[in-house]
């Protein structure tokens, strides 16, 4: 009897307490109101406003506040460059203790006009930063049993899918993933 | 041009068997040769744009080099110009006195290929293309930023990451709603699995955001110039 209950216990802290998902997380709440976004104030219409992104994601748009490192000269059919750097922190648990934490800074460059998009303001890379990242994450950490010692490799990784995920759904925003330096 | 001599080429900027995210990574001699030779291209940049700027006179086209300018780092110039229902890309490298145009098999893109040749050639005399048979030639112990050992190509290390991507259909296919709705189901069952891993204390790794916030709260670090590693000015 003891042992059945303290089995529901640690069932019940396994699944409330200890998850990196988004309602288990206290600091992963939905997405800010708009006027709190990054770069709000100098972000005209947005080109793809219509078709609003997903929220209650775990993470957010504000976590990839972009600035712009190269100015969009107004010629040909996309101009301009601004990045967004976030450091990426992974734990891997067994029994639900950490044996493994890797962190990584990436940095994410995307054009400020696209023939596609238009201009892409700065809130609005954000939020396709936040979704593609949301959407590439977890399958990437199923992909393998265990990362534990593989945090290099993890890295290279993340770094191809969201790349690959940031071209494949926001065509020509000129998405590129790669480590500071 | 020989497939010994472009590996020489990559050697020279790739240092062997160490990933970019490799401990050391920045302090190799070939590391410092990447970073000057985006230097230098940030500083030839008005060659470059000049022949884009050529270009649009036939063409509508993009130029995808902006981010040497801002201190980015990337082995070639890169744009693409329009053709009809297609991107046609093509790169000039920095490494080295090649380009290449991203030929994809489709019939519309030979005649703008050979203008977009002529062009190139004009403009960096004793530039030679990098044939096909050899820049897709996987470079089996160099590693790039989303390159893994055995992924990476002739062509990546010279001209362009983004070398594959560079020429496709446009505009591009829309992408259907079932087919949306199938990858959401599929990220659902990936989210569901993992929960339940967690739950039978098996090995899972997940994002600590928790962690990721006290270091965005922490005021950021000012990254110094990395200096060259062999004392040079």
């Amino acid at each position: 009897m003891t042992t059945k209950l303290l089995l529901a216990l640690v069932c019940v802290l396994s699944t409330s307490c200890l998850r990196g998902d988004p309602e288990a997380s206290p600091t992963a709440s939905p997405s800010s109101s708009p006027s709190t976004e990054p770069g709000s104030e100098l972000s005209g219409p947005d080109p793809i406003g219509e078709a609003p992104l997903e929220s209650g994601a775990a993470y957010r748009p504000e976590q990839f506040p972009f600035r712009e490192i190269v100015k969009d000269d107004g010629e040909g059919n996309g101009g301009g460059s601004q990045q967004t750097e976030y450091t990426f922190t992974f734990v891997e648990r067994e029994w639900w203790l950490p044996v493994y934490v890797w962190r990584r800074p990436v940095q994410i460059d995307v054009a400020i006009r696209s023939e596609l998009y238009g201009r892409i303001s700065p809130m609005l890379a954000s939020r396709c930063t936040a979704e593609v990242a949301n959407e590439v994450v977890d399958p990437l950490l199923e992909s393998q049993v265990a990362w534990r010692n593989q945090g290099e490799l993890f890295c290279q990784q993340l770094e191809k899918t969201m790349e690959k995920e940031l071209r494949a759904t926001y065509r020509r925003l000129g998405p590129r993933v790669h480590k500071p330096r | 041009m020989t497939h010994a001599e472009l590996l020489e080429v990559v050697y020279r900027f790739y240092p062997r068997g160490l990933s970019p995210w490799g401990l050391g990574y920045e302090d190799t001699e070939e590391s410092y040769r990447q970073r000057e030779a985006a230097r230098r291209g940030a500083a030839e940049y008005p060659r470059w744009k000049a022949m884009i700027t050529r270009l649009r006179a036939r063409y509508s086209s993009t130029d995808h080099s902006l981010r040497l300018l801002g201190g980015g780092i990337d082995p070639g110039y890169s744009g693409d110009i329009g053709i009809p229902g297609r991107k046609l890309g093509f790169h000039v490298s920095l490494l080295g006195p090649y380009y290449g145009i991203r030929l994809t098999g489709d019939p519309g893109e030979p005649p703008a290929a050979r203008d977009l040749a002529q062009e190139i050639e004009a403009t960096f005399p004793g530039y030679a293309p990098i044939p096909p048979s050899q820049g897709d030639e996987v470079v089996p112990d160099v590693s790039l930023d989303g390159r893994w050992f055995g992924e990476t190509t002739i062509y990546e290390c010279l001209l362009a990451q983004a070398w594959r991507w560079s020429s496709e259909p446009w505009p591009p296919p829309p992408v259907s709603p079932e087919k949306r709705a199938e990858e959401k189901a599929a990220l659902e069952a990936v989210r569901v699995r993992l929960r339940e891993r967690e739950r039978l204390g098996l090995p899972v790794a997940r994002p600590d955001f928790e962690a990721e916030e006290r270091a965005a709260a922490r005021p950021p670090s000012r990254r110094p110039a990395r200096p060259d590693p062999h004392g040079r000015t």
